[in-house]
Formats: structure tokens, sequence, C-alpha cells
């Protein structure tokens, strides 16, 4: 009975964190068809009672409590209010209360220095406070997520300063995993090289792990599966399972809301973020924590970043021979198109690599498709 | 004679569930082809052995403690036991804490080792006190994970301290070789080198040899841990069941007495024949010779499957000793001369000792007739061979070892596990 603490900072951050929680709603109320608060639940959401002025939380105990009130583990910064007056007002206004947010009115203005020094000095007190405010909510603290963009201000600068803030003071918990949204080569900041490059050697120091995520794979995989799902638009009906793309709005809901601009690709990463975190929430016959990805994934202290891949991008609503389709779902987490980042994973040399499978997969297909595939990648 | 077995981790816990409930069904089978007062003797024999009915007569609760960083895997076996409504677990003989070790070794041996010695010391003792005679400890733990391998080490070093005359015996599961964990090897090399020094002995299972049980010899289509499971569960019970040994039953000291006689060779290796899935079940007979050259020929192989033999080069299996349990119609007048050969057996062993055999005149889980051979042997030489140098390999570079250091444990302890398992890798090639 693990818990995980989310630290989205910066409009970037924020936007990703978001669509998170709302996909992570969605998983759970698809698992969750009693309206329990089980230990799945309890991994990223309090259930606070309301009734008690004071927002007493109510204990998992044998998991078969009721949902009063939930409550994200969060906590939301960012310098400038549109951003978190949006989520205030929008859909998710429930799960977040005012305490969890960090806010100020001007913004950084895309300068580093600024969020890491200057907000940084001001706000340290304050964000310290939402920290341990949600960490002592929590019965047994695992790891912390931090998600923020590397190329703005608020996101570089004050994010890593919240980075390194968080090993000063919550040593124990070493699990600090930073979800880093990289920019790309056709980026509309000008100052994004300067910020990315002094925020990466925060995060080379204080990080456990660090998930580089780049906008324009992001852009590409979300042009596949439209390409995918205009293909056989004209005669037949969409072959794409609906809401069964990574980068979906909505799992199994009617009707399509509007989206804003940047929804699918953050929907990809909040779909990383969520499969990355299954296994500590939900169980299975071999269970794989965060604690045991960082173990096993990162072999030299400075040497932690790690590139994700995810297949498939989405189901055929005809479903296919399953065996090839399967392992075409192995093949191709290897391959360029499926990275997270704009990177050849075959080119390079791998150190370690780590497949998490969800669904239902048999352990003699997971072994005959890595039997396959270590041939086909150099090791040391 | 009662055996107390603590699992350890998610692995051993899953396999401890299934042994109780292997060993639950042999005790209520029905055709048994022995006498009814020869069956009582055997059931109460078995009952009192694994379980205990202080509470229920009808429901008989296992000897076990349930040991596990995170509770996910201690809940669901205990509600499994309970759904299949024929024994289950004793109430509050479970120790589990919210994190996991993160299959780290030195989280488990080093940082959750100490937590929790107190309570799971607390829990055995609860255990052994329960028993009119303990016969011994049984530890069921995985070598890849944090857990299984780094807190049953632990344990079995404070087993060792605290109950100082019982026989521990260690049933540990290595991993695929081509990894579940990346650093399994260097967890298994930490594991073992403990377990040599404070257990009796070490009887190591592999996932691929069950693997290869499951495809081959059982026809699963698809091979998932529970059929894994439940073939190691199948050849624990054939072990461990009631036997008679020249008109006396058989109890772990015997096994080890048998076994392990010296102090360097305690890594013990199990064959079981036949191997048939259930569907088969009732078209196959075998006979006494032919079951013992199939675990013979298995033997020299180093084959856990009963085919599937790579004949390249078969450079012949040296074994220290060996046993052989034998059940069914007409075991205890075996001819077992396929494994007396006395060429197969090192030179310093009295022929009088090297094979030694247990029989039972009853059908064991619905086989006529079933034989087991536990042996003292170098097949394990080539897993540890393995092992050793896929550890060596990433120590040299120095990779992953921040992790451990982290916890305290630092390039000495390192070292010295390395050369502990050298010179058991040594001394089984040079059988």
């Amino acid at each position: 009975m693990t818990q995980s603490i989310v630290i989205q900072i910066g409009q970037c951050g924020n936007q990703i964190g978001c669509r998170f929680w709302d996909l992570a709603l969605k998983e759970h109320a698809a698992n969750n068809k009693n309206r329990v608060y089980d230990t799945a639940i309890s991994h990223f959401f309090r259930n606070a009672d309301d009734n008690f002025a004071g927002l007493e939380d109510i204990p998992v105990g044998d998991g078969t409590g009721k949902i009063h009130s939930l409550k994200a583990r969060a906590v939301l910064i960012d310098m400038e209010e549109g951003v978190l007056s949006t989520i205030l007002k929008g859909p998710l206004r429930e799960i977040f209360d005012h305490k969890q947010l960090v806010s100020d009115v001007s913004g950084s203005g895309n300068n580093w220095a600024v969020g890491h020094k200057l907000y940084g000095a001001r706000y340290r007190d304050e964000i310290l406070d939402s920290v341990r405010r949600a960490a002592e909510a929590c019965d047994c603290l695992q790891c912390f997520l931090l998600v923020h963009s590397m190329g703005g201000g608020t996101g570089s600068g004050l994010g890593t300063f919240v980075l390194r803030l968080l090993q000063e003071e919550f040593p124990e918990v070493h699990n600090r995993f930073v979800t880093a949204v990289f920019p790309s080569a056709a980026d509309d900041v000008v100052t994004s090289p300067y910020n990315s490059i002094l925020a990466l050697r925060q995060l080379t120091e204080c990080a456990e792990a660090v998930i580089p995520v780049e906008n324009q794979a992001l852009q590409e995989i979300c042009d596949k599966i439209s390409r995918a799902t205009t293909a056989g638009g004209e005669k037949n009906s969409n072959p794409i399972k609906d809401g069964s793309a990574i980068s979906d709005n909505h799992h199994n809901t009617g009707s399509k809301r509007s989206e804003k601009p940047f929804d699918r690709m953050n929907n990809v990463v909040a779909n990383l973020l969520l499969n990355m975190t299954s296994s500590a929430r939900f169980e299975g016959s071999l269970n794989i924590d965060l604690n045991e990805i960082a173990m096993n994934l990162v072999p030299f202290p400075r040497m932690h970043y790690l590139i994700p891949g995810m297949a498939p991008l989405y189901s055929l609503s005809v479903v296919a021979s399953q065996p090839r389709r399967l392992d075409e779902m192995f093949n191709d987490v290897f391959s360029r198109r499926h990275q997270l980042i704009r990177a050849d994973p075959k080119q390079g040399l791998y150190l370690s690599c780590a497949l998490l499978v969800r669904g239902k997969v048999q352990l003699s297909d997971i072994r005959r498709n890595i039997y396959r595939l270590i041939y086909i990648i150099s090791w040391p | 004679m009662a055996v107390v077995t603590i699992q350890i981790g998610q692995c051993g816990n899953q396999i401890g569930r299934q042994l109780f409930s292997t060993i639950h069904n042999d005790i209520t089978a029905k055709q048994t082809a022995v006498s009814s007062s020869q069956n009582d003797d055997y059931t109460s024999a078995s009952l009192q052995r694994f379980f205990r009915r202080e509470t229920d007569m009808h429901m008989p609760e296992a000897r076990a403690v349930m040991v596990d960083m995170e509770h996910k895997v201690v809940t669901r076996m205990m509600s499994e036991a309970n759904k299949e409504g024929m024994w289950k677990y004793g109430k509050g003989q479970q120790y589990f804490k919210n994190s996991g070790s993160g299959n780290n070794w030195a989280h488990g041996y080093l940082v959750h080792g100490p937590e929790a010695q107190e309570s799971v010391l607390e829990l055995v003792r609860r255990e052994a006190e329960a028993c009119d005679r303990l016969g011994g400890f049984l530890c069921l733990m995985s070598l890849a994970g944090g857990t299984g391998s780094g807190l049953g080490a632990f344990i079995t070093g404070c087993l060792r301290e605290h109950f100082a005359h019982a026989h521990i015996i260690n049933q540990v599961v290595a991993p695929y070789g081509d990894g579940e964990v990346i650093v399994q090897d260097y967890n298994t090399v930490l594991t073992l080198s403990r377990l040599h020094r404070d257990s009796d002995a070490v009887i190591v299972a592999e996932n691929d040899g069950l693997h290869k049980v499951c495809a081959t010899r059982l026809a699963h289509k698809h091979v998932a841990f529970s059929h894994m499971n439940s073939v190691l569960a199948h050849q624990l019970g054939a072990l461990l069941q009631p036997a008679a040994t020249c008109g006396r039953a058989c109890t772990l000291s015997d096994m080890l007495e048998a076994l392990v006689s010296h102090p360097d060779y305690k890594l013990l290796s199990m064959m079981h024949v036949p191997q048939v899935s259930n569907a088969s079940l009732s078209f196959s007979t075998s006979t006494w010779p032919s079951l013992l050259t199939r675990l013979q020929r298995m033997h020299e192989m180093h084959s856990v499957a009963d085919e599937g033999f790579s004949w390249a080069a078969p450079s012949r299996n040296r074994s220290v000793c060996n046993l052989l349990v034998a059940r069914g119609k007409d075991s205890s007048s075996l001819d077992c001369l396929p494994l007396t050969d006395r060429r197969s057996y090192v030179s310093w062993m009295p022929a009088s000792c090297t094979l030694s055999l247990w029989s039972h005149p009853r059908h064991y889980a619905g086989l006529e007739r079933s034989a087991l051979l536990l042996s003292n042997s170098a097949s394990v030489a080539s897993l540890l061979d393995r092992v050793v140098d896929k550890a060596w390999g990433m120590f040299s570079s120095r990779a992953y070892l921040h992790q451990y250091a982290r916890f305290g444990l630092g390039e000495d302890d390192f070292v010295n596990s390395f050369a502990v398992l050298e010179q058991i890798v040594h001394n089984y090639k040079n059988l």
C-alpha cells in the first residue's frame, strides 16, 4: 500500500497533469464499479470526508469503504494564473483543494534564473508546506513524480528548484522521477536552449530517473494515429476501436468534447505515467514497483535518462489474428516510431531495458519475444 | 514430526500456497490402493506434519509463516486458500509491510531484515511451539528479487542463530537465464553465499527447467507462473509426504543424513517422473524399471524435463549421493540398479551410502507409480557458473553498485560473496 505524489510545475506541467488526473479517474472508474476506496485508488487519491470542517482523511481500512470525496495527491505550482484558474473552473476542480496550489501573478518570462533563483527563494516555504501536507496524508510514500518542461522559465527553473528541495528535505524518499518535456527543433521559445541546459544539470544531480519526452515525437505519434483514423474512413467505419488510442481523451464515453490543441499529445504522456505506475497499484503475477524500475534501469548514478516507448498506439476494432499482433507489438516498442523522443534505440548501445506488459499477455508470449529480440539489440 | 514452512516474497508465497493445496489434495485423495488403516496412518501423519487442527476439526490451518514486504500477494494467497475452502492459513501468521524491497538485495537484507527480525521470529516461535516434535524449517524463496533473496537470507541466518539445532532446508527458485530482473545475478550470488553458511540444504529449482516441463511434457499451450508453481509444489510434496525407509518413518534428519554428508556440498536438485498432463493421466501406466531408467537418463543429462535432452556432449554427471523416493505399488522392493552405477558417484563415498531409498505403497497425486530423485550432484555447477560469470561481468564495470551501497553493502561484501560462490563451483566441477 504505497502512495505517490505528483508535482506539476509550469504551464506544460500543469496541462499534462490535468490530462493525467482525468485519465487516472477514468481508469479507476472502469476498474472500480462498486465505488469502494481500495488500495489501488489510494495510490494517487485521498478519501476526504467533507463532513468535518477540517477535512479529515478516511483511511483505506479493509478496502471496502465507500468513496466520499476523492482528493488528488498533488501539488500544483505555476507562476501565472491562467492555467491554474482554468483547472479550478474545469471538471477537475473537485479533486484539488486550494491548499495544494502555489501560484503567483506575473510568470517567469521564459527565464530559468527568474524561476529558479527568484521564485525559488520567495516560495520555498510555501511549496515545502504543500508537499509536507501531502506527504503527511500518505501512509507510505514511495515516490515523487514531477512533470515540467525544460524550455520555459517556471517549469524548468522552479521545477528543478523543487527537485533540489525534495532531495534536501525528503532524503528517505529517494525515488524522484521527472517527466521532462524537452524542446524540439521547431520551438517557439528563443531562450529554450539556455533554460534546458541549466535545468539538465540539476536533473543530472538531483533526480533518480528522468523520462525525457519530446514534442516533435509526440506530434508524429498523434499524426500517425489520426492517419490511421482517417485511412479506412471513406468506405468502412472507423477501423480504430473508439477510445483505445493513447492520444484519446475519453475511454468509453460517447460524446466528444472540444479538444484543446496540445490535449492529444498530453494524453500520450499521461498514459505513459499511468502505465508505469499500474503495477504498483493493481496486482499481477509478477509485480514491479517504481523502486524496481529505478533499481534495474540505472546502473550508474548519473546515467539515469530512460527512453520511453509505447505500443500499441491504438487497437483495431476488428480483432485480427492475435498472436501476430502481439509479436508485432513487441517489435514496435523497440522501433523508432514508437519512442516518445526522436531517437532510434536500436542504433545505440543498450545498458538496460525493461518491458512493462499490461493486460492479457501470457508469460510464454513474453518469453518467446524476448528470445527473439535479444539478438536484435546490441548490449555491451 | 512437524515441518514449519516459511514463505518469503512473492515467489515463496505463491509456491507455498500451491504446496499446501497439493498436500491437502493428496491427503484427501480417494483412490490410493492401500488398506484403509495404512491410509489413515498416512493421512494423519501428513496432517500432523503440515497442518494444525486446534480450533476447527474440519478446517486445518497450515503450519506456515507468510512474510512479504508488500501486502498484495499475501492477501491474495490467503483469499485463494479460503476460496478453495479445504484448508486455511492461520490468522495472524502473516508479516507484511507497505513498500517492497525494489529488487534490491541490500534493502531486503540490511534494512528490512533487522526491522522484521523480532516479529518474524515471534511468529516462527509460535508455530514451532505448536508442534509436538519439530522436524525442521522449510524456507521458500526466490533468488532474483529483493525480498525473497535478501530478507530470506537474513531470516535463514536468524533461524540458524535462534534454533541452533533445528534443520533448515531452503527451497530456492532461480530465475530464467535470459533475465526477469536485471540485477538477478547479483542477488543470486549474494543470497547463495549466505545460505551456504546458514542453511543445512538448499534445493535449487530453475524457472527454465520448470518451464520446459510445463511446455513439453505437460503440453500447456501458454505456460504461466501458476503452472510452474504447481510442478514445483508437486515435486516438493512427493519429497515431504510421509515415507518409510528400512521399516521406520523418514524424517528431515534422515534426508540430511542421506544427502548432505559434507559441508561443502549442500546444493540439491530435484527430478520427478512420470510427468504427465491431467488429460493423459488415465491413459498412462509405467513400470518401475522404466521409471528408474528415465530418471537415470534425466540425471545424466542434467534435465528436469523428461524429454528434449541435448545429446551434444554428454559428460558423466558425478554425484556425491542421491535420494530416491518411490511411491506406489511394490515400491519397497525396488531394484535400483540403474541408479547405483559406481562410476557416477565420487570415489570417497562408500558404496552403501551413495543411494538411499524411501518408499510408500500409497499412490501419490493419482499416479500409480512415481519416483523422485533428490540428488547432490554436479548439475548445479552449470547454473552457478553462468550466474557468477554474468555477475562478475557487471561487477567489473561497477554497474548498479551504488544502488546496493545506498543501503550499506560495499564492494568487499561483493568480493567475499564471489569468493564463496567460486569455491562452491570449483568443488562441484571437480567432483
